[in-house]
């Protein structure tokens, strides 16, 4: 018996160990060659052990992929929609759960059919409202063809508003910080919490927004932790959007540019410094995962009740 | 001066009436206990008293300004609740000083303020504490804590010791009355529990289906329900409750299973015949072997022997459901198999009315 | 589940809302409903014209020998993808279930994956599977197989199932041990004693109740490979070689901002649009149905 159950642990960690090898070995291999000069890097096959090389190839990849420009611009989309979504989320199911008004449940599903819109199957539309985000504006002052001003002559002279975020933070963030899954996130954590701590709270003399911030906003320090974690990887690693309306270079941001730095057919096969260009691009996700490993595992799970 | 008037208050929640006008009015430093089944309005009721929910009729005044349409924090209440309802994030401090801090008392004011309630209910020690860090009888202190500090004219209190076990449950109890006795402040108490509201109360408000069935101190309840309901809800072992006619003459009761009891003063002489529902409590029964007049014969089913007193569990001749409860100061030599006869004097026999559960007035028609 | 504790003001609760409802109808509810409407014109390539043409777009998508490509390819890449991180995932979180310590250390090192994006793990893998550099293909190459995924199509989109899986091996690993941490071990000790095989005990007892948690990966997955995947494709094979990595999102792309076919773009953003719906009200029915059997 004490045998048998010790095969099986040695099994185990046997198989458990093969796993993580498996898994990390893109990530060995990349930072092996990111350690080696072209030579080596581009030798048949290539050695499988690190070499010195390492900020050299960096170097190169910081320099030429403009990488400190595209990180912070990695950096401030991703918080942009990190902070972005958690507000306008916390609120907004705040207003669900604590009030009663007319128009609530309309409110409710026009959140809920955001779930159903990713990105990715309404390109060319949102793409139109970067362009102008008053576009809908625009076509409801048509629509309702309001004259804003009649010269004396008798042209119709109608108003257009225009407001383009191409190429900008708000173009990188505000068509992605909606987001019905931190809504309902909130949502279901406020209807656990008990009712009697907000009518404790009214009692004591709290309104609605003090209530909030002093003790729904306290209590859900875990959840935002949680959330934000996870924000943060999603806002880091966008791509489609970010390919779609940055053109200008200086607001592209990391994860595109870096697949800049793949070596074209015609190109010297700098397979090096792309992968450390690739590392440098991945690391401050990974970080932020592991580091928060535990907000991250329990907001991933909560996310599906 | 706090005086708390119901009037006519009623509320609905959508079509269902939880509250069907209740009037009552809560004196100037009355402890007020509202009791009654789960699910009869209680929690309702007190919560139309915070202001927690809206009238659907009635007034409520306090302290003689109506406040219908006063918001909660505006009308000078506390309120402990059942599960306490502290804030998880705070310490006990943060937790008792909050309604202060809100109310933009001065720091000190507030130290002091908080540091008196503490002493009063010997929680100095756990002012840094957070909730989670409490046993459930701390919590309940705190919870308290938090209500006293604001020194408001009425305190509102919903079961606030159901989830506490047993044992601490009455020492709470002990320690509410007492603060009461210090405090004076205005009361009204919620419970389930008959005997938390016979010990804890003033007058005591007994509902029943969103309505007041009694109102009247412990003892008026004890010894006068005002219907079988109350009769069967107070006292412990509750009052046995038996099917019964008035014999022809109104000179006798006879139970159901034919057993007869002659009463000393005759009944009107027109009730002569009609069913009702006899009351005799269990600690008003005593053995006798005489076969009295008022004597009844049981057949003995369970015996409990709680060393003060011992309850024995009977039933009546020849009925499978006339169960009747004997509760005895002494410890008698009995088997579980005896027959067992037992007396009441008249002054003891309640009798409502079969329909209707309304009192019977004994003296009245005597 | 309704609070009953509410607070009344008038305004508040629009003022709270209004944030989020002005960018969900900006830019959720209006592009999707322009998608729709312009999935019924024809839009000259520098939008300078359009006319309405009913379903036409929709006919002749459905006709299109390109279109056909895509949904199969699409098909075959979910199916693989999906599988392959499901089942790996499921594999490691059982053995890491059965970890008694050193568990965390396990999770922390088969977590990170998911922090990749989707296009940087393509770059990894792009590099491991190079017909010229990458190690991997030199094991292949070795079997006999004229490895190449930059010509060859079924090599390319191996290439993108494996990259796509292996990001995503993270979440169904970190869903699959909470799945399995939920269970009672009394339920399993009660099948031991009953004289169960491990391999018995795992297929009668644990795997029924995991079915929920597999469900859910299921529906994420499928989204995942139709949707995320774009990074991946993107980066690595621009959907070629010969279109034989274009799946629908790529198309979508490809169509609407490479080939300028705004009508074709939106009438299959219209037809993704409707899957993703389809497959949301899919798992809503299922979930409440799962709410009532608990
Ligand atoms: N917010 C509400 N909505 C609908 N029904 C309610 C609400 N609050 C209480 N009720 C109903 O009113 C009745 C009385 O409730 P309550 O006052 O809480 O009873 P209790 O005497 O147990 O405290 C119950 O039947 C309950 O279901
Ligand atoms: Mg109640």
């Amino acid at each position: 018996m004490v045998d048998r159950s010790r095969t099986l642990r040695i099994t185990t960690h046997v198989l458990l160990v093969l796993g993580v090898l498996v898994i990390g070995f893109p990530i060995y291999y990349a930072f092996v060659a990111a350690t080696l000069p072209l030579e080596l890097a581009t030798r048949v096959p290539m050695p499988l052990v690190p070499g010195d090389h390492l900020m050299d190839n960096v170097e190169q990849a910081w320099r030429r992929g403009d990488l400190g420009l595209q990180l912070f611009n990695s950096i401030v989309m991703a918080l942009g929609i990190t902070a972005g979504k958690i507000a306008i989320s916390i609120i907004s199911a705040f207003a669900i759960v604590y009030f009663r008004f007319p128009g609530r449940m309309l409110a409710f599903w026009i959140i809920f059919v955001t779930l159903m819109l990713p990105v990715e199957v309404r390109i060319v539309p949102t793409y139109e409202m970067a362009v102008n985000v008053f576009t809908p504006v625009n076509r409801l002052l048509e629509v309702l063809s309001v004259p804003v001003a009649i010269d004396p002559l008798g042209y119709t002279i109608s108003m257009r508003l225009q407001w383009n975020i191409l190429d900008s933070y708000f173009g990188l963030t505000l068509p992605l910080i909606a987001s019905a899954t931190a809504t309902f996130l909130f949502r279901q954590f406020f209807l656990t919490i008990p009712d009697q701590l907000a009518e404790a709270a009214k009692i004591d003399g709290a309104g609605p927004l003090r209530f909030f911030w002093d003790v729904l906003l306290p209590m859900s320090r875990t959840n935002i932790a949680a959330l934000a974690v996870i924000l943060f990887v999603y806002g880091w690693n966008q791509y489609l959007w970010p390919l779609l309306i940055t053109t200008d270079r200086e607001m592209m941001t990391a994860v595109i540019g870096i697949t800049r730095l793949m070596p074209s057919p015609d190109d010297a096969p700098e397979w090096n410094v792309a992968m450390a260009g690739a590392l440098i691009v991945l690391i401050p996700p990974v970080i932020v995962v592991v580091l928060l490993q535990r907000w991250f595992v329990k907001g991933l799970v909560e996310e599906e009740k | 001066m706090a005086e708390v008037r119901l009037d006519r208050v009623r509320k609905s929640f959508g079509s269902f009436e939880a509250v069907k006008g209740v009037d009552v009015t809560i004196g100037d430093s009355e402890f007020l206990v509202v009791v009654g089944p789960s699910g009869c309005g209680k929690s309702t009721l007190l919560r139309l008293i915070a202001g927690l929910e809206e009238l659907s009729g009635g007034d409520i005044t306090i302290s003689g300004r109506l406040v219908n349409d006063v918001e909660p924090k505006d009308r000078d209440i506390a309120m402990v609740f059942q599960n306490y309802a502290l804030y998880p994030h705070m310490t006990v401090f943060d937790n008792m000083a909050y309604g202060l801090k809100i109310r933009r008392l001065p720091k000190a004011e507030i130290r002091e303020r908080v540091g008196r309630a503490a002493a009063i209910l010997q929680i100095e020690s756990l002012l840094e504490r957070q909730p989670r860090q409490l046993s459930g009888g701390q919590r309940q202190r705190v919870a308290m804590g938090r209500a006293i500090v604001r020194n408001p004219s009425v305190f509102l209190f919903d079961e606030p010791l159901s989830n506490l076990d047993a044992k601490l449950r009455v020492e709470m109890r002990v320690e509410i009355r007492k603060l009461h006795n210090t405090l004076k402040t205005t009361s009204v108490y919620v419970t389930h529990d008959q005997v938390e509201a016979m010990t804890l109360a003033d007058r005591i408000v007994i509902m029943n289906g969103g309505i007041a069935e009694q109102i009247g101190t412990p003892l008026d309840l004890y010894e006068r329900p005002s219907s079988a309901f109350v009769a069967g809800f107070i006292g412990s072992p509750p009052m046995n409750l038996v099917e019964g006619e008035i014999g022809q003459g109104a000179k006798s009761v006879v139970l159901a299973g034919g057993t007869e009891l002659s009463l000393n003063s005759p009944l009107p002489q027109g009730w002569g015949g009609r069913s009702v529902t006899v009351g005799i409590r269990p600690e008003r029964l005593r053995l006798d072997d005489s076969k009295a007049d008022l004597a009844i014969s049981l057949g003995v089913e369970l015996i409990e022997r709680h060393g003060a007193d011992t309850v024995i569990h009977g039933v009546l001749p020849n009925r499978e459901r006339g169960e009747v409860i004997v509760r005895l100061n002494e410890t008698p030599t009995i088997a579980q198999t005896d027959r067992l006869n037992v007396k009441a004097r008249t002054a003891d026999i309640h009798l409502f009315d079969a329909e209707t559960g309304k009192r019977l007035e004994l003296e009245k028609a005597a | 589940m309704l609070k009953r504790v509410l607070f009344r003001n008038r305004w508040l609760p629009y003022a709270l809302l209004f944030p989020q409802l002005l960018i969900t109808l900006f830019f959720f509810i209006w592009p999707a409903s322009q998608a729709l409407v312009q999935s019924f014109y024809a839009t000259d390539p520098f939008g300078l014209s359009s006319r309405f043409v009913g379903f036409a777009e929709y006919t002749r998508l459905l006709a299109d020998p390109l279109y056909h490509n895509a949904v199969l390819r699409t098909l075959v890449f979910t199916f693989f993808t999906t599988s392959l991180a499901l089942a790996a995932g499921l594999f490691l979180a059982v053995y890491a279930d059965r970890v008694i310590r050193g568990q965390n250390t396990y999770r922390t090192l088969l977590i990170w994956p998911y922090a990749v994006a989707p296009a940087v793990a393509g770059v990894l893998w792009l590099f491991l599977f190079h017909p010229t550099y990458g190690a991997l293909a030199l094991v292949i190459r070795q079997t006999g197989v004229n490895w190449n995924p930059l010509l060859n199509g079924t090599h390319a989109m191996t290439l993108v199932i494996v990259a796509s899986a292996w990001k995503q091996v993270s979440y169904n690993f970190v869903f699959f041990l909470a799945g399995l941490q939920a269970i009672p071990r009394s339920l399993i000790e009660a099948a031991a004693i009953d004289g169960a095989s491990t391999f018995r005990r795992f297929w009668t007892i644990v795997f029924p109740l995991l079915s929920p948690t597999l469900f859910f990966l299921i529906v994420i997955n499928v989204v995942y490979s139709f949707f995320e995947t774009f990074g991946v494709i993107h980066a690595v094979t621009r959907g070629g070689p010969g279109g034989a990595t274009t799946i629908l999102v790529y198309k979508v792309y490809a169509d609407g901002f490479v080939g300028l076919d705004i009508g074709s773009s939106a009438a299959q953003s219209v037809i993704l649009m409707a899957l993703v719906i389809g497959l949301t009200m899919f798992q809503f029915r299922y979930l409440e149905r799962r709410v009532q059997y608990n």
